[in-house]
């Protein structure tokens, strides 16, 4: 409630303000619906440019959009029929030189049901995405992100269970945290380039497999000292792999509690140029 | 705006807000915001509502103009009181949903601070807000319509100009038309209105701008410097302040135009009437007066006396001259009429290929080109003379017929004078052309008229061909035609004809001497001969 006193406020001050704002063409547009007897919603997200913001929505709510974007150069779109939502933000034609930086001043506040299962598909390209899945009970999830820096992080187990995950990484610097939250058998991640840092922290209701492609860049995997992987390294070219504390039996590294752990995660990685560590964390 | 603040309509959302008082969460949990949307730019402030018995409100202000569901609440002052008061009800309900969003909507209501039009506008916009979270019946807001009807009749009883109105609504597209009776409406600077703009008895200030027509009915319209009218302006009754603002289309006094145009009308049919009155040719050019057709009779009267006038003096001329070859021809047309028809039908046909042929074959040999020079000219010359002596010809039996008819005006004509004869015989073929122009004359004969100058035409062209074929069988009356090969006094007839005459002619003046002394066989048979008289046998 304290984010949308916030938001609130700070949509007040912009509204109260219209003539100060107008040599921008700033437009601001909300939309929600009211769950009502959906057994799932599918939702699929456009979004070109800006900041994308994902999060749970408040009780009843199946879902909220806020754009704000210079509707000189945007057109949003807030479409639900059926069960499916699609939210997008699409480009005019280009009319002035300083659209992308007009654009890179946009912004999405999407917020998602807790309470009906979701199929959820992202797909943004240049800008930054936070995206806080706590609490979406997800049954499938795609990302599909371009140019972009992304958070993905969920802090809660995710109540339903998934087959898989994937998440697609352009040339942009990912981090995702409470991978052993997604609750999903597989869990798919491909990196064109730049920066990936994976944290598999989480409750790991069962266990997992991750399946890393690297083109060019750096990759972290940062592991629990409670979780048992075994690292499986396939198609390095000039890649590097440092993984102390793992017990390496040709491409594959072992961690030491292998035995023992209660969890376990397989994780397959296929790097074609760069670096790729694994750290250990409490 | 208009003022339906009525002493009912008070009480009525005096009631309503009492109702709303009392049990707001029940009214609320009856109608569920299903969804909803803000959409807050610069120029525009909207929100919709989807509500749980499928019910949607639009509520949009934008460039001044407020809507609810496509129709024109009202109009405000962007930044003004009423726009910056809707913004705040916006920004209120921007995070809300449902329950506290109808909540929020339901207990806003206007400051009590503000005032005029905009006050108006916004107690208009709360009985909105009310009917769609409370799910109320529509009466109150309805209540708007039968006022806005009303001051729409008492503008047009006032006006006198429906006619006006109708002409100046012609090409205007009734859907996006905004309407304001009975009020001042300002657009305000740096707003666009798309669409066209009706105001009847009030005032329109334009200072923004108007993407469409422009129509004031019994008002008055003020265009500011920084005004601009894209469309045309429509002025009923009222007057236009033209302050230097722009107006792309036309300006049409809409009253002063009917009344040209019907001036017009009024000119066109006087003027009709008077040229039918003057009898001179109508404006579809197919009538004529009284005079007009005496005065084309005439005419042609006057036309057929000169023509008959040319061929008597050619019919002297020929008597004169050829009275002898004439008089062969004249009795082979009496004696021979059928066969002289088909010759000369014959002849009619074939002189034109004769001419043609003649002409090549001329051309073709060296030695027929002097010959040639002279074929072109007077091959036709000669087929003219013929098909005349032919018409004489038959004039000359035309004259005679006409003569044993013994009418009282013909006493003075010589009937053994074969000159008269022949001259009242062309006069007997000109007559029925006299008597179509005659006729004409009268109104709704011009038909009898016609038939009778098309049977004249018809007599006239048989005449020549028949007395062109008399002049091809007697070789241009050089000699007899075959008839008397019949009666076996061939060689006397022959010999007679080619005399030089006959000398018991008493033709005193010795116009013609060859078919009287050819008569001198054929007795009562020849109708010709009887008349010339001078070939009693």
């Amino acid at each position: 409630m304290i984010r949308h006193a916030v938001s609130a406020a700070l949509l007040a001050v912009a509204l109260a303000a219209p003539v100060q704002l107008h040599a921008q063409s700033w437009k601001t547009v909300t939309s929600s619906r009211q769950v009502t007897d959906e057994d799932h919603l599918r939702v699929h997200v456009s979004y070109g440019a800006g900041v994308l913001k994902l999060r749970r929505s408040e009780a009843g709510l199946l879902y909220r959009t806020l754009f704000r974007f210079d509707e000189e150069s945007a057109v949003p779109s807030t479409e639900y029929l059926h069960g499916t939502l699609n939210v997008d933000l699409s480009r005019r034609e280009r009319r002035s030189l300083n659209f992308g930086h007009r654009s890179s001043e946009a912004s999405l506040d999407l917020e998602l049901s807790s309470e009906v299962p979701l199929d959820l598909e992202l797909d943004f390209g240049a800008g930054r995405a936070e995206l806080d899945l706590t609490g979406l009970p997800l049954r499938e999830l795609e990302v599909n992100t371009g140019a972009s820096a992304s958070v993905l992080y969920i802090d809660e187990t995710n109540p339903e269970q998934m087959e898989s995950a994937s998440i697609t990484v352009g040339a942009a610097d990912l981090r995702v945290r409470g991978l052993g939250n997604l609750n999903a058998e597989k869990v798919e991640v491909r990196a064109g380039l730049g920066s990936v840092v994976l944290e598999l922290d989480g409750e790991w209701p069962r266990d997992g497999l991750l399946s890393v492609e690297m083109g060019l860049g750096t990759l972290e995997i940062r592991v629990p000292e409670s979780l048992g992987v075994r690292v499986r390294h396939r198609k390095t070219i000039l890649g590097s792999i440092d993984a102390e504390g793992m017990v390496r039996n040709g491409n594959v590294y072992r961690s030491v509690n292998w035995d023992s752990a209660e969890r376990h995660v397989e994780i397959e990685i296929s790097a074609a140029l760069g670096s790729i560590d694994l750290v250990w964390i409490n | 705006m208009s003022q339906p603040s009525h002493l009912g309509a008070r009480i009525a959302v005096s009631a309503g807000a009492a109702l709303l008082l009392v049990a707001p969460a029940t009214r609320a949990q009856e109608r569920t915001i299903v969804s909803n949307q803000v959409e807050v730019a610069n120029n525009a402030a909207s929100l919709h509502l989807e509500l749980s018995d499928g019910e949607t409100f639009a509520i949009t202000f934008v460039d001044g103009v407020a809507n609810v569901n496509g129709e024109v609440l009202g109009t405000y002052e962007p930044g003004g009181s009423a726009d910056r008061s809707w913004r705040g009800l916006l920004a209120n309900v921007l995070t809300l949903a449902n329950g506290p969003l109808a909540r929020e909507l339901g207990q806003w209501g206007p400051d009590t601070d503000l005032g005029g039009v905009e006050m108006d506008l916004l107690r208009e916009l709360d009985l909105v807000l009310e009917r769609a979270v409370s799910g109320a019946d529509g009466e109150r807001l309805q209540a708007r319509a039968p006022q806005r009807l009303e001051n729409l009749l008492e503008v047009m009883a006032r006006s006198d100009n429906i006619q006006g109105l109708g002409e100046a609504l012609d090409d205007v597209d009734l859907e996006s038309l905004s309407i304001w009776l009975q009020e001042d409406h300002t657009i305000p600077a740096e707003t666009t209105v798309t669409g066209d703009v009706l105001v009847a008895g009030g005032h329109l200030d334009v200072r923004g701008r108007v993407r469409g027509d422009v129509i004031v009915l019994d008002g008055d319209l003020t265009l500011s410097t920084a005004g601009l009218i894209e469309g045309d302006v429509s002025l009923i009754e009222s007057e236009l302040d033209h302050r230097g603002g722009t107006i792309e289309g036309r300006v049409v006094d809409v009253v002063r135009e009917l009344r040209r145009e019907e001036s017009q009308i009024r000119d066109r049919i006087r003027e009709e009437l008077q040229r039918e009155l003057r009898g001179g040719r109508s404006s579809r050019g197919q009538e004529w007066g009284v005079f007009a057709r005496v005065g084309r009779a005439a005419g042609d009267i006057l036309e057929s006396a000169l023509t008959f006038l040319i061929v008597g003096v050619l019919t002297l001329l020929l008597t004169r001259f050829w009275g002898e070859r004439l008089g062969v021809v004249t009795r082979a047309v009496g004696h021979q009429p059928g066969r002289s028809a088909v010759v000369g039908l014959a002849g009619g046909f074939v002189a034109l290929p004769i001419y043609i042929c003649g002409t090549l074959i001329l051309a073709i040999s060296l030695v027929g080109i002097p010959v040639l020079l002279a074929w072109v000219p007077f091959f036709p010359v000669v087929v003219a003379i013929g098909g005349f002596m032919g018409y004489v010809g038959v004039s000359h039996h035309v004259g005679s017929w006409v003569l044993e008819r013994d009418f009282p005006w013909l006493d003075r004509v010589d009937r053994d004078h074969n000159t008269h004869v022949r001259l009242v015989g062309v006069a007997a073929m000109f007559a029925p052309f006299v008597i179509a122009s005659a006729v004409r004359v009268l109104p709704l004969l011009g038909w009898f008229g016609g038939l009778v100058a098309a049977l004249g035409t018809i007599a006239s062209v048989a005449a020549t061909i028949t007395g062109l074929g008399a002049v091809i069988m007697t070789r241009g009356g050089s000699r007899p035609a075959g008839w008397s090969y019949a009666y076996g006094d061939d060689e006397f007839e022959s010999a007679a004809w080619s005399s030089t005459g006959d000398s018991g002619d008493p033709v005193t003046d010795n116009e013609d001497v060859g078919p009287e002394s050819a008569d001198a066989d054929d007795g009562a048979s020849d109708s010709g001969s009887d008349q010339d008289g001078t070939d009693t046998p």
